[in-house]
C-alpha cells in the first residue's frame, strides 16, 4: 500500500480532534447544583466501567474515521502482483486504462559519456525500448528529443505506433542519436504539454531521460510553469537521471596557433588548452594521474606530456612546431576518460611560403634611418628572404614577405586585392574610393596594420580609418592627441609585455625571445575620453562586427597595440610610430620577429576558416580545383557520421566557392571531387559545454524536482517503481470513502443506542 | 433592620405569608384523621388507648380490691352477684408532629419552588388543619445538626411560632436520618401522627427501618417525599459537573451516557421507598414540586380520608 499524495497524510493529525474535543469537553466548567446526587452516585457506581468502555469505543471510532478520511485524501494505492493484468511485457507499469506516455530523451553530446562499459545514451536507449514496448492498443506514445535538429528550431513530438513489438522498440530506440545543437529543455517541455493537451487517456506519464548536466539547465525557474501545466493535466512526471558525480573528464578545449595561417619554416607555438570538468572535490583522486597528452602534426607524434589537473581547472600546454609549406593537421589526444569525444581534437591550418604585404607610405616621408617607417619596414621585412640559410630546418620552405611599397598618392583602389596585409605608416587620410576599397578588403578577410606616428593628423586619421579602428579601452574609436606635445628623450614609457591575448604573440610575454620592455616609448597617441558613441559605431557594436582587444600596453596603462575585427579581417593599431621616431623598439632584437608575427596574425584570415563551430558554414575556395570533372563538376562532402553529401560550386567573379552548411555534427568534414580526390579538410569543433559532465548541484537538483514536481530516479528499476504510482494497481480511495461512510453510520447508530 | 438576604419577618404575618385567605377557606373542607388510637393532652374527638370518663361504654372487668367502688356496676352485681367494674373509653385530642427535612439537598430548585419551600408550604397546611381541628401540632426541623423543635400545642400563638420557624429555616448541610429520628423518638412520647417531609435521598430500606421505629411506638407515620420533576429527568446534554448541595462535592459526568440509567434508578428509588414504607405500615406519598402544593395536599388528605372512613 502506497500513497500517491503523501502530503495529505499530514491531515492525520486531525484524527486527534475527537480526543482533544473529549478532553476539552471534560474541562468545560458547566456546573450545576444538584439535589439528587445520592441517585447520581448510585448510577455512576453501577455504570462507571460500562460507560468508560462505551466512550472509548465511540472516540476510537471517530478517531479512526478521521484517520481513514485523511488516508483517503492521500490517495492510497495498492499495487498488483507481477502477474496482474496491468503488468506489461517490458516490466514498466501500464495501469488499467489507456495510457499516454511521452518520453523526452536527452540527445545532447554529453549523453555519449560512459560509466563503465555503458554510455549514458546506451542506457537511455535501453530504457526507451522498454517504455515503447510496454504500450498496448489504444495507447498513445510520443518521443521528444531534447536537442532540436537545428539551433532555434521548434521541438515537436514524434508519435510511436502502439503497440510496438519488442524488436521494433529496440530499433526505434537505436535510431536516437546525439547531435551538437544545444538542448532546449523548455522547448521540449512545451512540446510535451501540447502533446498531452491533444490526447485524452486514462493516465498520463512524462518520462524525462537526461543526464541533468549543469550546463543544460541555465534557468530552472523557467520550468515551474511547465510543472504547473503538467500537474493541471494530471501528468505523472518521472525523471531518469543518468549521471555520476564521480565522472572524470579531461577535455581538450582547443588546439590553436591563434591563426589558421602560419609562415613556413617559422617556429610557432601551438597552444593546447585542457580543462578538467570533474567535480573539484574529486579531482585529487580523480584519476588524472593517468592523464597523458599527445600532440601530433600530420599524424606524427611531436610531443607528449603528463596531464594532471585538479577538478574545475584548466591549463594551456604549449608545443613549438616548425611547419613546412602546405596544409597541416594538428591533433591533440588525451587518454580515455568518461567522455571520449573531447579527448581528441583536430585542427587544420596551412603554412604559406610567402605573405603579400602592401606597404603604404606618405608621399613625403620625413626623417632619416629608423625614423622613416616605410623604408625601415621594407628593409626589415626583406630580411626574410635574405635569412634563408643552410642551417634552417627547411630552407627550401622558408617563408618570405613579398612587400610592395606604394606611396599614398600612387595607391590604386584595386591595389589591395593581391595582398594579404596592408600596412599604413604615418598615413593620415585616403581618398574616399581608396578608403572604401580598404574597408571592402578588410571585410573580405584582409589584414591592416595602422601606425600612428608623429606625422599624422589625428582628425584626418579618425575620419579615414575611424570605421576600421579597433575600439580603445573605453570603447573609443578615435585617436585624440599625442601623449606628449614635445619629444623629450629623458621622458619615456616602457612596454608591459604581460597577458598578451593573441596566442601568436604570446612568445613575447617573457624575456626568452627578447625583452620588449627594454624599449623606450617616448610618445604615443591617446584615445578620446569616453564619449557618446556615434551611430555608426553603435551599429557596428550592435552587429558584433568590432571585437577589440588590447594586445600590448604601456607602463602607464595606455594601449600600445590594439587588435580588432572588421568583417572577416583583422585591423591592428600601433599607437606609436613603427619606426624609431617615437620609440626605440626598432633597434631592439625582438622588433623584427614581433613585426613578423604581427603581420602573420593580420594576414591569417584572408582565406575562409577551416576550423569552425557547429552550425557555421564550411566554405571552400574551389578555384583551381576543377580537376578532371571541370569547373562545374559536383563536389561531395564526407561528414563525421560517414555520410556523403553532394554540394555545388558557386562562381564569384573569376573564382568559385563551395559552401556546405550541414555542420551540426562535430568532427572532420572533407570536400571531395567526383573522383574522391580530397580538396580540403575542415574541422567542426565539439561544443565545450557538453564536456562538462557535472550534474546539477544539490540546490539545483532540489529546484528541478520542485519545479517539475518529479522524482529523480537513477535506474530503470527505480523508474518502474516510480511510474507504478500511476500504473499497475488501483487507487483505494473509493473503498476508504466507503469505510468512512460506514463508520459514520455505525457511529450514529452507537450514539443513538447508547447516548440518545 | 436586617442584613441583606435574610428574611424580615417582623412586619409580615407568617400565617398569611404561607397561607392566603382563599387557601384557608378551601382548607376548611379538609380533615386529618389518625389511623391509630392517640394519646392527647386534652379531651378531644379521638379515641385513646386509655380508659376514661367518656360516655362511650368500653367493657366490664372484674373488681379488684382497691378499685373505686363508685365504678361498680350495681345492676350486674344485683343480677349475677359478680362484682365488675364499668370501664368507659377515653377520647382525647390528636397531636401531629411535622418533621421537615432542611438538609442541603432540599434546597434544590428546578423551574419553580425549591423542594424545601414546597415542604414548608405543605407543613404549613398540615399544621393549620390541626389548628383548625383544635388539635395539637408540633414542628421538628432536622438537618445535619440536632433537630430543632417547636413544642406541641394547638393555640394560634403556637401556630404563629411554628410558621415563623418554617419561614426562617434554610436548607443546608448533610442529612443524618438515623440520629435525628432517635432524637425525635425520645421527644415525641405521646402517640399521634408523625408526618415526615423530605426528599429521602438515602438508602430507602434504611430510611423505612428508621421511620418504622416510630410506627412501632404506635405513631401513625406519614412519609411525604418531595421531589423536583427536573431531578428525575437529568435533561442535560453537555458534560456537566454536579455539585452536591449537601457536602459540596463535584461529580463530573456526561449526562448522555447515564440518563436512561439515572431515570430508572430514580424511579426505582421512589418505588423501593414506597414499598418499604408500606411494609412498615407507613403511609407514603410522593409530592412533585411541579404540582400545586395545595392541590397535592388536598388530594392526599381526601384520599386518606376516604380510606379511613
Amino acid at each position: 500500500m502506497r500513497f500517491l499524495a503523501p502530503n495529505a497524510l499530514y491531515f492525520l493529525v486531525l484524527a486527534a480532534i475527537p480526543i482533544i474535543l473529549y478532553l476539552l469537553f471534560r474541562r468545560r466548567k458547566n456546573e450545576v447544583s444538584w439535589g439528587a446526587t445520592y441517585v447520581l452516585r448510585q448510577v455512576i457506581a453501577s455504570r462507571r466501567s460500562r460507560t468508560l468502555w462505551k466512550q472509548i469505543v465511540v472516540i476510537t471510532l471517530r478517531t479512526l474515521l478521521l484517520a481513514v478520511l485523511a488516508a483517503a485524501f492521500a490517495r492510497p494505492f495498492l499495487s498488483h502482483s507481477k502477474d496482474a493484468a496491468g503488468a506489461s511485457n517490458s516490466g514498466f507499469p501500464h495501469g488499467m486504462g489507456t495510457l499516454h506516455r511521452v518520453i523526452i530523451i536527452d540527445n545532447s553530446l554529453s549523453m555519449n559519456a560512459r560509466h563503465g562499459t555503458v554510455s549514458r545514451m546506451d542506457a537511455a536507449r535501453q530504457t526507451v525500448s522498454g517504455l515503447l514496448a510496454g504500450t498496448r492498443p489504444g495507447d498513445v506514445c510520443q518521443m521528444i528529443s531534447l536537442c532540436p535538429p537545428n539551433p532555434g528550431a521548434t521541438i515537436a513530438a514524434s508519435a510511436v505506433n502502439c503497440p510496438l513489438p519488442a524488436d521494433a522498440a529496440l530499433e526505434r530506440a537505436a535510431e536516437i542519436a546525439t547531435i551538437s545543437t544545444p538542448p532546449d529543455f523548455p522547448g521540449a517541455l512545451r512540446a510535451a504539454v501540447e502533446a498531452f493537451r491533444d490526447n485524452a487517456a486514462a493516465s498520463r506519464q512524462l518520462v524525462l531521460i537526461t543526464d541533468l548536466a549543469r550546463c543544460d539547465h541555465p534557468s530552472i525557474a523557467d520550468y515551474e510553469i511547465f510543472g504547473t501545466l503538467l500537474s493541471e493535466l494530471q501528468v505523472k512526471v518521472v525523471t531518469l537521471g543518468l549521471y555520476s558525480h564521480d565522472a572524470i573528464n579531461l577535455a581538450i578545449e582547443d588546439v590553436t596557433a591563434g591563426t589558421e595561417l602560419l609562415l613556413a619554416g617559422q617556429p610557432t607555438n601551438i597552444s593546447v588548452r585542457v580543462m578538467n570538468n570533474s567535480e573539484s572535490g574529486a579531482a585529487a583522486t580523480g584519476g588524472t594521474q593517468d592523464g597523458h597528452l599527445q600532440f601530433l602534426v600530420d599524424g606524427v607524434v611531436q610531443a607528449e606530456s603528463p596531464c594532471i589537473l585538479p577538478g574545475g581547472t584548466r591549463k594551456a600546454f604549449v608545443f613549438p612546431v616548425t611547419l613546412a609549406a602546405g596544409p597541416h593537421r594538428l591533433e591533440a589526444r588525451l587518454n580515455d576518460d568518461a567522455y571520449a569525444p573531447d579527448n581528441r581534437v583536430e585542427r587544420f591550418l596551412r603554412a604559406e611560403k610567402a605573405l603579400r604585404v602592401l606597404l603604404v607610405v606618405p608621399d613625403d616621408e620625413k626623417g632619416e634611418g629608423f625614423e622613416r617607417e616605410g623604408a625601415f619596414l621594407q628593409r626589415a621585412l626583406a630580411a626574410t628572404s635574405a635569412g634563408n640559410t643552410s642551417d634552417s630546418p627547411a630552407p627550401q620552405a622558408r617563408f618570405e614577405f613579398k612587400v610592395e611599397t606604394v606611396k599614398r598618392s600612387s595607391l590604386a583602389p584595386y591595389a589591395f586585392d593581391n595582398h594579404d596585409v596592408a600596412v599604413f605608416c604615418g598615413i593620415s587620410n585616403l581618398p574616399a574610393d581608396q578608403s572604401g576599397a580598404l574597408a571592402s578588403f578588410v571585410r573580405r578577410g584582409g589584414g591592416v596594420l595602422l601606425s600612428a606616428g608623429p606625422g599624422i593628423d589625428a582628425m584626418e586619421f579618425n575620419r579615414t580609418f575611424g570605421k576600421l579602428l579597433p575600439l580603445g579601452p573605453g570603447n573609443e574609436a578615435a585617436l585624440a592627441a599625442p601623449f606628449r606635445a614635445d619629444f623629450n628623450e629623458e621622458k619615456y614609457l616602457s612596454i608591459r609585455p604581460t597577458e598578451i591575448g593573441a596566442p601568436l604573440l604570446r612568445e613575447f610575454e617573457g624575456a626568452e625571445n627578447g625583452d620588449l620592455s627594454l624599449a623606450r616609448i617616448y610618445n604615443h597617441y591617446c584615445f578620446h575620453a569616453a564619449a557618446e558613441p556615434s551611430n555608426e559605431r553603435a551599429n557596428a557594436s550592435e552587429s558584433g562586427a568590432r571585437k577589440s582587444e588590447i594586445l600590448l600596453s604601456l607602463s602607464n596603462g595606455d594601449p600600445l597595440l590594439l587588435g580588432g575585427t572588421f568583417g572577416k579581417g583583422r585591423v591592428f593599431l600601433w599607437t606609436s610610430s613603427l619606426g624609431g621616431a617615437w620609440n626605440s623598439l626598432p633597434v631592439h632584437q625582438p622588433f623584427v620577429p614581433f613585426v613578423f608575427r604581427l603581420l602573420n596574425l593580420a594576414g591569417g584570415f584572408h582565406a575562409p576558416p577551416r576550423n569552425v563551430k557547429p552550425g557555421e558554414p564550411l566554405i571552400l575556395d574551389a578555384s583551381g580545383t576543377s580537376g578532371s570533372t571541370g569547373a562545374a563538376g559536383p563536389l561531395f562532402v564526407t561528414t563525421p557520421d560517414a555520410r556523403l553529401i553532394e554540394t555545388s560550386r558557386v562562381a564569384v567573379g573569376s573564382r568559385s566557392f563551395a559552401r556546405f552548411e550541414q555542420t551540426g555534427v562535430p568532427g572532420n568534414y572533407e570536400f571531395q571531387d567526383s573522383s574522391s580526390h580530397s580538396l580540403g579538410s575542415f574541422s567542426v569543433a565539439m561544443p565545450l559545454s557538453e564536456s562538462d559532465l557535472r550534474p546539477l548541484e544539490n540546490d539545483e537538483m532540489r529546484n528541478f524536482r520542485a519545479a517539475l514536481k518529479t522524482p529523480i530516479v537513477s535506474s530503470a528499476d527505480e523508474l518502474k517503481t516510480a511510474l507504478r504510482g500511476e500504473g499497475e494497481g488501483d487507487e483505494q480511495a473509493g473503498w476508504f470513502i466507503f469505510a468512512v461512510l460506514a463508520m459514520l453510520l455505525f457511529d450514529a447508530l452507537l450514539t443513538r443506542i447508547w447516548f440518545a | 433592620m436586617t442584613n441583606a438576604g435574610e428574611t424580615d419577618t417582623s412586619h409580615v404575618d407568617p400565617v398569611t405569608s404561607l397561607l392566603s385567605g382563599d387557601l384557608v377557606e378551601r382548607l376548611r373542607q379538609l380533615e386529618i384523621f389518625c389511623r391509630e388510637r392517640v394519646e392527647g393532652r386534652r379531651a378531644g374527638d379521638n379515641r385513646s388507648p386509655l380508659t376514661g370518663s367518656s360516655p362511650d361504654f368500653l367493657q366490664h372487668r372484674p373488681y379488684f380490691p382497691g378499685d373505686d367502688p363508685r365504678r361498680l356496676d350495681w345492676r350486674v352485681l344485683a343480677r349475677t352477684d359478680k362484682s365488675v367494674i364499668r370501664q368507659y373509653e377515653e377520647v382525647t385530642n390528636l397531636e401531629m408532629t411535622v418533621i421537615v427535612d432542611r438538609s442541603g439537598s432540599m434546597g434544590y430548585a428546578g423551574r419553580s419552588l425549591s423542594k424545601h419551600e414546597y415542604a414548608v408550604r405543605c407543613a404549613a397546611i398540615l399544621m393549620y388543619l390541626m389548628f383548625q381541628q383544635k388539635d395539637d401540632f408540633a414542628l421538628i426541623l432536622f438537618g445535619k445538626d440536632a433537630a430543632e423543635r417547636c413544642p406541641a400545642g394547638g393555640t394560634r400563638l403556637r401556630l404563629r411560632r411554628a410558621f415563623e420557624k418554617l419561614i426562617a429555616s434554610q436548607p443546608a448541610g448533610e442529612t443524618h436520618f438515623d440520629a435525628c429520628f432517635r432524637q425525635v423518638e425520645s421527644r415525641v412520647t405521646r402517640r399521634g401522627i408523625v408526618v415526615v417531609l423530605s426528599d429521602f435521598m438515602d438508602d430507602p430500606q434504611k430510611l423505612a427501618r428508621t421511620m418504622g421505629r416510630l410506627r412501632l411506638r404506635g405513631h401513625d407515620v406519614i412519609a411525604l417525599q418531595v421531589f423536583d420533576p427536573t431531578e428525575c429527568e437529568l435533561e442535560f446534554v453537555d458534560f456537566t459537573r454536579f455539585r452536591d448541595l449537601e457536602d459540596g462535592e463535584l461529580i463530573g459526568v456526561d449526562p448522555l451516557l447515564i440518563r436512561d440509567e439515572y431515570r430508572r434508578q430514580f424511579q426505582q428509588h421512589t418505588e423501593t421507598l414506597r414499598a418499604q414504607c408500606l411494609a412498615q405500615g407507613i403511609d407514603f406519598a410522593a409530592l412533585s414540586v411541579g404540582d400545586d402544593y395545595e392541590a397535592a395536599m388536598s388530594q392526599y388528605l381526601r384520599h386518606r380520608q376516604a380510606i379511613l372512613r
